[in-house]
């Protein structure tokens, strides 16, 4: 009886050394296999997944309604990173003067210059890229609320 | 100046700068308040993601009690309307302002 328990034992543990190293969790392993995720790694993306979430609801305007605001990338950029500019001024000194404060454990853990985190960064160019394509997703739905758009000419 | 002087100023200047700079004010414009009614939903939800208390007890951003007036809206502190509101604003006539100028005006870039 013994012998076929040690027999038993033998053949798990060479099933479980064959699938140590895929995807697999282990066959007949008597613990629970280890998640893959585990939950402070899916924390980290707690302001991210705001960024991906504004992505996905703004940029599917350029494909379906055809806006051309990335495709005429130069003039959003020109407009955007004057305006980011200003604000990413106004969110240091509020970071500094302990203003606003994030909690660190929902956080890439990226930072950059003044302690403004990537996401910080990141929200400047998503939010104002989203506020162009939904003007221009207005504008091309209804084209005659275009109509004043060049009306005074500044060139 | 804490946020609450400086979103006030924020969105007063946003506000000025497309009445009294910009030519042809987003202000005046029905395009620009379809949009603005569009994107505000969309600021309160995300808002409300980033500020509510989760269960550790902390948001993904928290303000100095101090710094802000104390009113909140979708659990986001009312100056954060300002602060959209006047980023929003600049950056449309920004876009704007290059379009007036016959930068990249048109979408087929001709």
């Amino acid at each position: 009886m013994a012998t076929a328990t040690e027999a038993l034992e033998k053949f798990r543990t060479l099933l479980n050394s064959l699938t140590a190293f895929s995807c697999m969790s282990p066959p007949f392993s008597t613990t629970l296999p280890k998640p893959i995720v585990r939950g402070s790694d899916v924390q980290k993306f707690g302001y991210m997944a705001m960024l991906a979430f504004t992505v996905c609801g703004s940029f599917w305007l350029e494909f379906f309604l055809k806006t051309s605001v990335i495709r005429r990338w130069k003039r959003a950029l020109l407009s955007i990173l004057p305006i980011s500019a200003l604000f990413l001024i106004w969110d240091a000194y509020a970071i500094a003067q302990g203003h606003w404060f994030f909690n660190r454990d929902r956080m890439l853990g990226i930072y950059g210059p003044f302690d403004i985190p990537l996401e910080e960064f990141l929200f400047f160019i998503v939010v104002p890229m989203a506020a162009i394509l939904t003007i221009e997703g207005v504008t091309t739905v209804k084209p005659h609320l275009r109509e004043k758009e060049f009306g005074k000419d500044e060139m | 100046m804490v946020y609450s002087d400086i979103a006030i100023a924020a969105f007063g200047i946003s506000i000025m700068v497309d009445l009294f700079l910009f030519k042809n004010s987003l202000l005046t414009r029905l395009a620009f308040w379809l949009s603005y009614m569009i994107i505000l939903p969309f600021q309160l939800l995300t808002n409300w993601w980033l500020t509510h208390n989760r269960s550790d007890g902390k948001a993904i951003v928290m303000y100095d009690p101090d710094a802000i007036i104390g009113i909140r809206i979708a659990a986001a502190p009312l100056e954060d309307l300002l602060f959209g509101f006047a980023l929003v604003l600049s950056v449309m006539g920004m876009w704007e302002f290059w379009g007036r100028r016959g930068f990249q005006r048109n979408k087929n870039l001709q």
